[in-house]
């Protein structure tokens, strides 16, 4: 058995709201798991769960094999970066990082050498005697992460821990984050609503809608293969295209766009999804009117209208388009992905009628 | 131009200031100088005379003992009840905002109001202490009457009044306190006694300061209690600093002595201040 976690079932229920139904998952040893997902999605009561800071109305949850659904949080073998960092104001930097050593009772000796190493892994050394107050933001999150790091529990929790960061070092913060992640061999558990963070960084990404799981797997497999209408428009940015096929007039159009591809009988509710890098300018598809073109340096992303319904499209470089313009669109027929008027896909359908 | 502007929106409340206390307390520092004057013989300059007698007066001396004994039982237990309350209604707990306002309540009686009910507890064999003690066999006894308890009976009662109002800072400190901190403690493996101890007591340590400075300023300048259960008696054994001043002013008319006293009375809070400031700020950690 190693140190991995596993969440069979789990519930929680406020009186006759269920913020999370019965979710379920394992996070192998020594990897990182990403639990993604809009705000009030249950994410962060997971977290909690796991931690033992608020109790489970059912299910399990066992780290390395051992049930810890009712133990005291400080005997699970879990460590936890808050969203607010959770430091103790009045203390040094050095006494914040120690403070769980000194409670369980370790060592001066064993202390200081714990807090030394820690200190040097987040780059820290040089601030030790500071008040957290006297940090900036980032070396505050650095903090935080020491404190986890020292109290040397097999499983990490983190609870969005790079959301009060500015874009630039939040995005240095992800790459040192998943290093010391590896490095340590630690187990993660890392709750954000950032699809970035969790492309970035995870193994494994559990993505949650209304405190259910609505698909889980690798980032690039929720990417390539989403199953539902909502993991096709949360995961990637900018995120997918989804047009109702009823809305629209004439379906000639949209098959022209993809050399004729052939589209069910009923399209009843049904949506056709295709992701904007996916999209070319040809001279012959499916018509389109240019509404807006925002330039963000390596390429740009543009706002289409077909009928009455709006196209995203990202194309590398400078678009030279006008306003106004009418334009034709293309793409490959292994890029659509077409959603069932339940959100389900397609394939998904067939296997589960 | 831009300077009138700026003396003339000063001026309101420096009027204020000067008025009702700079030169007060001016002018009281400067008849601490001058005799008690009468229609015979008018008043006049003396140097300090009036300290020599202060410091030669027997009452004077016993008033600021017992002051010193009534600080010293009231400010501590006072301040330690508040905080036991404070954490107390902090958490959830059954008809939270009643308890609440039961340890509130006391603060916002009229001292006088206060007097009144605290006399008939005190009274001797009616009052509600000795129908008490009666009932296991004791008994009656005359609690503010007898020099050896009299003290002791408005100390109860002052801390009785202060601990409520107390809380209300302690709570509100306490309710800043962000709840991950508690959580990180808890995940840490930290028990209840330790987080209060190395988090929660340091952390309200301001309020603690300001709480503490506000007991001792309280505990000098208590008169309506005094005034209504025991005119300081019986033997001065309740007579208190500020209370003396007032029979001094009032009653004796010695309106000269009286600023005496006075003078006595804000160089002691002055130095008390001073002291707490310098000697707490080093450990109190301001956000």
């Amino acid at each position: 058995m190693g140190n991995d976690l596993q969440v069979v079932c789990l519930e929680k229920r406020w009186g006759d709201f269920t913020a999370v139904d019965r979710v379920s998952f394992t996070v192998a040893e020594s990897t990182l798991c990403v639990l993604l997902g809009p705000s009030g999605c249950g994410k962060s009561t997971i977290l909690r769960m796991i931690a033992g800071l608020e109790e489970a109305s059912g299910g399990s949850i066992y780290i390395a094999g051992r049930d810890v659904t009712t133990i005291d949080p400080a005997r699970r073998g879990v460590s936890m970066v808050f969203q607010s960092y959770a430091l103790f104001p009045h203390l040094s930097v050095g006494e914040n990082i120690v403070f769980g050593l000194k409670v369980r009772k370790i060592g001066a000796t064993e202390r200081a050498a714990r807090l030394r190493q820690a200190a040097e892994l987040v780059g820290l050394a040089e601030l030790l005697e500071r008040k957290p107050a006297q940090l900036s933001g980032g070396q505050q999150q650095r903090v935080a992460l020491a404190r986890a790091i020292v109290s040397q529990q097999p499983v990490c929790l983190m609870d969005e821990p790079l959301s009060n960061l500015d874009a630039k070092l939040r995005s240095e913060m992800r790459s040192e984050i998943r290093a010391l992640q590896k490095r340590l061999g630690l187990t993660m558990v890392y709750v954000t609503h950032d699809q970035i963070e969790a492309m970035t960084m995870a193994d494994q990404v559990i993505l949650l809608k209304d405190g259910r799981v609505e698909q889980s797997g690798p980032p690039h497999e929720l990417y390539e293969r989403p199953a539902t209408a909502f993991t096709a428009g949360f995961i990637g940015a900018p995120p997918m295209n989804l047009l109702v096929l009823d809305e629209l007039p004439n379906l000639n159009e949209i098959k022209a766009a993809t050399d004729d591809m052939s589209l069910p009988r009923s399209p009843a509710g049904m949506r056709y999804g295709v992701r904007p890098e996916d999209i070319e300018l040809a001279e012959d598809g499916l018509s389109a009117r240019v509404e807006a073109v925002d330039f963000l340096g390596a390429g740009s992303i543009i706002t289409l209208h077909h009928q009455n319904q709006q196209l995203l499209a990202s194309c590398s470089g400078r678009a030279a388009l006008t306003i106004g313009q009418q334009v034709y669109l293309r793409w490959p027929p292994e890029a659509v992905h077409l959603f069932s008027a339940n959100g389900r896909t397609e394939a998904e359908e067939s296997i589960h009628p | 131009m831009k300077h009138v502007y700026g003396w003339l929106l000063l001026t309101p409340a420096a009027i204020l200031l000067i008025g009702f206390t700079h030169y007060p307390t001016l002018r009281t520092i400067g008849e601490s100088f001058f005799s008690r004057g009468s229609s015979l013989r008018p008043s006049r300059f003396i140097g300090l005379d009036n300290y020599r007698a202060m410091f030669d007066d027997p009452i004077f001396w016993k008033v600021l003992t017992n002051n010193l004994w009534f600080a010293l039982g009231t400010i501590p237990t006072s301040i330690i009840l508040a905080l036991t309350m404070a954490l107390l209604v902090n958490r959830a707990l059954p008809g939270r905002a009643l308890v609440r306002m039961a340890f509130f309540t006391p603060t916002i009686l009229p001292m006088i109001a206060v007097a009144n009910i605290w006399l008939f507890f005190y009274t001797p064999d009616i009052g509600l202490i000795d129908q008490i003690l009666s009932l296991v066999g004791i008994s009656g006894h005359n609690w503010l009457g007898d020099p050896a308890t009299v003290l002791g009976a408005i100390i109860v009662m002052t801390i009785w009044k202060e601990a409520g109002f107390f809380m209300i800072f302690y709570l509100a400190a306490l309710q800043h306190l962000p709840p991950e901190l508690r959580e990180a403690s808890r995940l840490e493996g930290a028990g209840r006694w330790h987080h209060f101890r190395r988090v929660t007591f340091p952390l309200l340590m301001p309020t603690t300061l300001f709480v503490l400075i506000n007991a001792v300023i309280n505990s000098f300048k208590l008169v309506d209690h005094l005034f209504i259960l025991t005119k300081g008696g019986p033997n001065n054994a309740s007579n208190l600093l500020l209370y003396y001043i007032f029979e001094t002013a009032f009653s004796y008319f010695d309106t000269n002595f009286a600023a005496t006293l006075t003078v006595a009375l804000l160089f002691l809070l002055a130095l008390m201040a001073l002291a707490q400031f310098y000697l707490l700020d080093k450990r109190v950690h301001y956000r």
